[in-house]
């Protein structure tokens, strides 16, 4: 099914062999890059969907605390913050699950154009588009000391594919608290996740260099340092997380729309910062006060039927950001979610 | 507490559970065989021995096993074919080592451990890998692996290492040696996956000459001793006629697919299939070839060389099928399904009521199959037995 992707793929490969020498470290590398860049707007797309799912995320914590002993309510209440903001929050893995057979591909074309194997090389002849290069079969697997057929035996190559990986998985994944102050399970959760990704990924990319044919860790090398450099192009790497600080973050639309939402006409907001206190704006269709129990939007107004519904109920209508608010006649303060000193 | 476990399954969770599954898809796509059986049999039609994985085994012409080998010292792996002598069989592994084994009893006599030179406590030299058959001239062994050709000095108790001619790309082929004062002196001929053919000094391993192939040559050539010339096909469509003393190009003639196994020569004539399922039947003239005779038989590939007995031509192919011709007036006389791709290699054995066919083929359950020649019926099969 794959050969769809694979048979260009080494079609590409060889056409790049011999474009640039003869050389195969040139050609994979020459290769990957191309891949990489054809990929660009993917990779801008799932960047794009995971900082709108790390913006719901203190909203997405509310929520699970909110919620914590009713499952289906939970899922319902997210479905409906996921839909009220236009996001997907599969929409992050759905170019992944696209990028996949790509680089499944990428890796089995390299495989097939090196052909270790009797097997590799026999298929060979199948899967070449274009007459005429033939005569560059198999690719001359031999580069400075390796057989890029074969696992690089100095560990020179995998040692760097762990690093590369590393680094990138690093740069790209944002700091997360080792515990939750707040007992916030599911905040605990993701940053459990990202410390194993950060890990684990490096690990089990390091074994395949390891086992298998050097050829793929330039590879695995060249794409990691490409998408490193792809994602300081975005603005995306921030470096500073190398030494596990995170940059200062601005104030999230998301934030200030939630606050919003949940203020009353006529109430003050009092932030801890330095700046004086302002009459917070009154929604204008808020003319009387919000009840308890009335559906509202997130900006404030009552919702149409069949949209979104989600019920403020008086003692459970919180803010984020440490501010007082008053919610349904009734003042309470909150924990600061999103301004949680990092650890 | 008692915190959903649907809440769980952040995106995050997501990407990484399809990070592991690409790891797993990667690890099933690299998986499989390395190779096919290592196939040879003796001069005498009476014993075949099959490498495969982690063992060596010798079968009478009746089916029988003769005997096992393994060594499980060193969890060696075999996927060359051996080369059978009268008193012994030598076979190279995956490691680069080369075994020497009785052909009685299938005992190690010893094994050639090659030169690893280290570097900060790292091997060099350890991916030697053999994957083409062993060839033996007297007290001398020459092998081809990674990094190229091998002479090995066989007449102690210990073997020993003569001198190592390195090419560019791995050597899958058999060496050739010829030694025939008519021709020339004597000369060793090693084609490789550098496109080259080269022409050596069996004595000091000093290159006499070498062609560019212009493709990659997965097997040995074949000498035509009557005209002086030396036959090749390559993975660029192409067969050539060298000249045997100074590698002068004689002819070439264009092919359909590649050409994987050496051709067959016969009666001034070259028999041989490509990877696209072309048979040829080319005459040699003395300006080169002749008019072709060509069929397409099928559209899997014909690796390995057809073999020609009692004027019945036999060939193998990936498509499971065995097809036998007659060479007078090139009629199908059988073809059969063997249930598994035919491309480890086509060899006779005398049989008790006539030749027998044996078929490699790349699937463990099927990894020898017997056909006899006069109908194709099969007479008996094997498999892998770990």
């Amino acid at each position: 099914m794959l050969d769809i992707i694979i048979n260009p793929f080494i079609t590409l490969l060889l056409v790049l062999y011999g474009l640039l020498g003869r050389n195969v470290f040139l050609a994979i590398v020459g290769f990957t890059i191309i891949v990489r860049f054809a990929l660009l707007p993917l990779t801008i797309k799932q960047q794009r969907s995971f900082k709108r799912m790390q913006e719901l995320q203190p909203k997405q914590r509310m929520l699970q605390e909110k919620y914590k002993n009713d499952r289906e309510r939970l899922t319902q209440e997210q479905m409906a913050l996921y839909r009220e903001h236009g996001v997907n929050p599969f929409a992050g893995c759905l170019p992944l699950l696209i990028q996949l057979p790509i680089f499944l591909s990428l890796w089995r074309a390299i495989l097939a154009t090196l052909a270790s194997t009797p097997d590799q090389l026999l298929e060979l002849q199948d899967r070449i588009l274009i007459g005429g290069l033939d005569h560059l079969v198999p690719l001359k697997n031999t580069f400075l000391w390796m057989n890029l057929a074969l696992p690089d035996q100095f560990y020179v190559l995998p040692i760097l594919v762990v690093i590369t990986t590393y680094l990138q998985q690093k740069l790209i994944m944002p700091v997360t608290p080792s515990t939750s102050s707040s007992g916030n399970d599911a905040a605990d959760q993701a940053a459990r996740m990202s410390r194993q990704m950060t890990t684990f990924m490096p690990l089990l990319f390091g074994f395949f260099a390891l086992t298998y044919s050097s050829g793929l860790s330039i590879y695995f090398i060249t794409s990691n340092i490409v998408g490193i450099i792809q994602y300081a192009m975005m603005g995306k790497a921030d470096f500073r997380r190398l030494i596990g600080k995170e940059a200062p973050k601005k104030e999230e639309k998301v934030v200030s729309e939630v606050v919003t939402s949940e203020v009353e006409a006529g109430d003050v907001i009092e932030t801890p910062t330095k700046t004086p206190a302002k009459p917070v704006r009154q929604p204008r269709v808020a003319k009387e006060p919000v009840e308890a129990g009335s559906v509202v939007s997130a900006t404030g107004r009552p919702l149409k039927p069949g949209i979104t519904e989600r019920k403020l109920s008086g003692s459970s209508a919180t803010a984020s950001s440490g501010t007082t608010t008053k919610s349904a006649g009734k003042t309470s303060k909150t924990p600061p979610s999103r301004n949680r000193p990092k650890r | 507490m008692n915190t959903s476990r649907t809440s769980r399954l952040t995106p995050r969770f997501w990407v990484l559970a399809i990070l592991i599954l690409g790891a797993v898809l990667l690890t099933a796509c690299e998986g499989g065989n390395e190779s096919w059986a290592g196939i040879s049999t003796d001069t005498s039609g009476e014993t075949v021995v099959v490498s495969f994985e982690k063992q060596v085994v010798s079968y009478s012409a009746d089916g029988s096993r003769n005997w096992t080998y393994r060594d499980d010292d060193s969890d060696a792996k075999f996927y060359a074919p051996s080369l059978i002598t009268a008193d012994r069989v030598y076979v190279g592994d995956y490691s680069g080592r080369v075994h020497a084994i009785n052909r009685a009893d299938g005992k190690r006599i010893w094994i050639y451990e090659p030169k690893v030179s280290k570097v900060l406590g790292f091997s060099l030299g350890a991916n030697d890998r053999i994957l083409g058959p062993v060839a033996q001239s007297g007290d001398s062994l020459f092998f081809g692996n990674e990094h190229g050709v091998v002479k090995l000095d066989i007449s102690g108790e210990q073997p020993r290492e003569v001198w190592e001619f390195e090419t560019e790309h791995s050597i899958w082929a058999q060496p050739l040696y010829v030694n025939d004062p008519e021709l020339g002196e004597p000369t060793l001929f090693v084609a490789a996956l550098d496109q080259h053919l080269y022409a050596l000094n069996p004595e000091n391993g000093e290159e006499r000459w070498s062609v560019d192939l212009e493709g990659a040559a997965v097997s040995h050539p074949v000498l035509d001793a009557v005209n002086g010339r030396l036959y090749i096909g390559t993975l660029n469509y192409k067969l050539y006629a060298f000249d045997f003393n100074d590698g002068a190009k004689v002819a070439e003639f264009k092919t359909e697919g590649w050409i994987w196994d050496s051709p067959l020569l016969e009666d001034q004539t070259l028999y041989f299939g490509d990877l696209s399922g072309w048979l040829y039947a080319l005459p040699i003239t003395v300006d080169g070839f002749g008019e072709v005779w060509k069929t397409k038989l099928s559209d899997a590939a014909l690796r390995a060389a057809p073999v020609l007995v009692d004027g019945v031509l036999v060939v193998a192919s990936q498509d499971e099928k065995v097809y036998a011709i007659n060479l007078d007036d090139k009629s199908r006389k059988w073809e059969k399904g063997i249930g598994a791709p035919a491309v480890a290699g086509l060899f006779v054995l005398e049989g008790e009521d006539g030749p027998l066919l044996v078929v490699g083929t790349k699937d463990k359950e099927n990894l020898l199959v017997t056909l006899r020649l006069d109908n194709g019926e099969k007479e008996w099969g094997k498999k892998y037995e770990d």
